[in-house]
């Protein structure tokens, strides 16, 4: 493994500051507005050990969710909310259907399915898309952020996400949800969670790098025998779907997408709303012939 | 602390080949395990007060179509219906956005809701028609009252004037909250996303021309116009019970209707909406025409009857859609293979 020549620029174990585009050392990635940059979750790197999960609560500085046992594996965070950004998944996949243990394993994981779920930051968002106040909006590294100072919690944002991710926030009453950490972004440092996890199966980078590392990969597995290994999100793959082009967050997965709790062909549900009007209208002439009818002297 | 749901436990789960062609080809349908239960999407955070809005706006805007159509049609004994409506169209407008401000997270910053205008977003739309129609109505309503007493005659040709873009803004706000429910993730409400506005719409018909019902038979309006406004009830429910019943059917023909199978839900869906909302105002005006003798005792339990039906609606779909969001299978029945 190489190191990057600037490393060699910060040798000291205190640093004066912060490292001017740490990303490039981090990540390999160059962090400049105009472009679009995202996460590339590769679920096949992931150990579970959700560090992601303590990096972003850490970082972003959210308060810990009640203690609580859920009996789901070792999954006790149970889902996003508006105070948890990143959530490791736990499948424990066992054998087909008769409930005893495998006494294959897989090639890795040990028969684990984990996966570190986040905010996807749509390409269109439907969250944004259906933002009444403009406080969602969209940044100049192409993610979805709520700015704190605008959201008046109309909560529309959480019914419209296609994913479960934005949430309001009782004691603030305020949209929450991940910002790919604008402000890490905005200092050229790569999100809290990429640079927290210790398998990079959390890849942050620009998105195309990101989809043409993404598909070696696949292809990768795919000549190691891991046929099933396919990416969701990307363009044109599952969970890119009806009028949602891509995830600037996408997966690579080895099972269905619902064995995760993702849908197959999420929809843009802003491609609902003229037909729905339409048909509003259409009722509302109906009624006022109606009205014309009963109402006309006899 | 969740309880484990046994029927959901992942263990022996059935592990499903995730070969992307297999993606493509397989039923639209998901039917396997989910993951332990647990909600794919998110509820929304709506409660009564929205209901309330919904109910209150829906009246609002189709009272101000009832009010315009009277105007134009019918002779003198409309004019109880063109006034009653005008001001039950501004009263509704005042009172409607109150619960949505309510609702707010964030109260004091409603004014937000103005700050920008998004085509994508209902609730944009809703924000700024609700605008319009509460100026639009207002003015209507001012003129109305101007010609009330007895000034000059311009004033009645000016608010016959102002009522038409009124009418026309009040078309939507009757029906655009249905596209607002429809335009989310939420299963029973995504799937239904264009009869939600055709239910909501006629409902607001229904429930306006109850409220004017009510109030012709307070106030001392003719008798022809109660007459009137009863034909025009019976004709809304006939509408509502076609609709409500090719809803069901869809609902039911894409496996979405489990939350309105649970008990109070279905109470208040079957008897409150159902019974009170539709087959009240139905068996009273058919009991009317057989008999031949109007009762006016019958028509006042009748239209509170309908009222009482239209916010049962809302609230059953409010809660309903929330129910949906909360069950996974449901939302990987609206999002199967694409």
């Amino acid at each position: 493994m190489t190191v990057h020549p600037r490393a060699l620029e910060y040798t000291q174990s205190l640093l004066p500051g912060v490292i001017p585009q740490e990303a490039e050392l981090t990540a390999e990635t160059t962090i400049e507005p105009g472009r679009s940059y995202g996460f590339f979750t590769d679920t096949t790197l992931c150990i579970g050990c959700k560090a992601c999960e303590v990096a972003c609560k850490e970082w972003n500085q959210l308060p810990a969710e009640e203690f609580k046992l859920t009996g789901h594996s070792y999954d006790n965070t149970g889902s996003l909310s508006a105070t948890t950004w990143r959530h490791v998944t736990f499948i424990e996949k066992l054998n087909e259907s008769d409930g005893q243990r495998a006494t294959e394993l897989a090639p890795f994981q040990s028969n684990w399915l984990m996966m570190s779920d986040v905010c996807k930051h749509c390409s269109p968002a439907p969250c944004l898309e259906s933002c009444p106040t403009g406080a969602l909006f969209r940044t100049e590294f192409d993610t979805v952020v709520v700015q704190q100072d605008i959201c008046n919690g109309c909560g529309y944002c959480v019914p419209a996400c296609p994913f479960g991710v934005v949430e309001l926030n009782v004691p603030d009453g305020k949209a929450h949800k991940c910002t790919l950490c604008y402000d890490r972004l905005k200092g050229g440092l790569e999100p809290a969670c990429a640079k927290a996890c210790p398998t990079d199966s959390i890849q942050f980078g620009e998105i195309s790098a990101l989809h043409d590392r993404a598909r070696k990969r696949v292809e990768n597995l795919h000549a190691q025998g891991r046929s099933d290994a396919y990416l969701y999100g990307a363009p044109e793959t599952a969970g890119a779907t009806n009028g949602i082009n891509r995830l600037n967050a996408f997966f690579l997965l080895t099972d269905r997408p619902e064995v995760y709790n993702l849908p197959s062909a999420p929809s843009l549900p802003s491609r609902r709303v003229l037909p729905s009007l339409l048909t509003g209208l259409a009722t509302m002439a109906g009624f006022a012939v109606a009205a014309i009818v009963a109402l006309a002297g006899d | 602390m969740e309880s484990l749901d046994r029927e959901r436990a992942p263990y022996g789960r059935q592990s499903k080949s995730a070969d992307p062609s297999d993606l493509k080809s397989s039923a639209s349908h998901y039917r396997g395990e989910t993951y332990y239960g647990q909600p794919v999407v998110k509820p929304s955070p709506y409660g009564q007060l929205i209901a309330s809005y919904l109910f209150l706006g829906g009246i609002a805007g189709a009272s101000q179509i009832i009010a315009t159509v009277a105007d134009w049609t019918g002779d003198r004994r409309n004019r109880f219906i063109t006034r009653a409506g005008r001001y039950l169209s501004l009263g509704g407008i005042l009172a409607g956005p109150l619960f949505l401000v309510a609702d707010l997270r964030t109260p004091e910053r409603w004014y937000n809701m103005l700050r920008i205008f998004r085509r994508t977003s209902p609730m944009s739309i809703g924000s700024w028609t609700l605008t319009a129609f509460g100026g639009l109505s207002g003015l209507t309503a001012m003129l109305q009252f101007l010609a009330d007493r007895g000034c000059r005659p311009i004033y009645r040709r000016a608010a016959q004037a102002v009522a038409l873009p009124a009418t026309a803004a009040g078309a939507v706000v009757a029906t655009y909250t249905g596209t607002l429910l429809g335009s989310t993730s939420t299963p029973l409400w995504a799937r239904a996303s264009r009869f939600l506005p055709m239910l909501f719409g006629i409902s607001a018909a229904a429930t306006s021309t109850a409220a004017l019902t009510l109030a012709a038979h307070s106030s001392n309006a003719p008798q022809k116009t109660a007459r009137r406004l009863e034909k025009l009830a019976a004709i809304t429910a006939g509408m509502e019970l076609l609709a409500s019943v090719a809803l069901d059917r869809h609902w039911e023909r894409a496996q979405l209707d489990s939350p309105l199978m649970k008990p109070a839900t279905a109470v208040a869906y079957r008897a409150g909406y159902k019974g009170l909302g539709i087959a009240v105002p139905l068996l009273v005006y058919g009991v009317s025409v057989a008999t031949g003798r109007r009762s006016r005792r019958l028509s006042i339990f009748a239209a509170a009857a309908t009222l009482i039906g239209g916010y049962f609606l809302r609230s059953v779909i409010v809660q309903a859609g929330k129910d949906s969001a909360r069950r996974p299978e449901d939302y990987f029945h609206i999002t199967g293979s694409a």
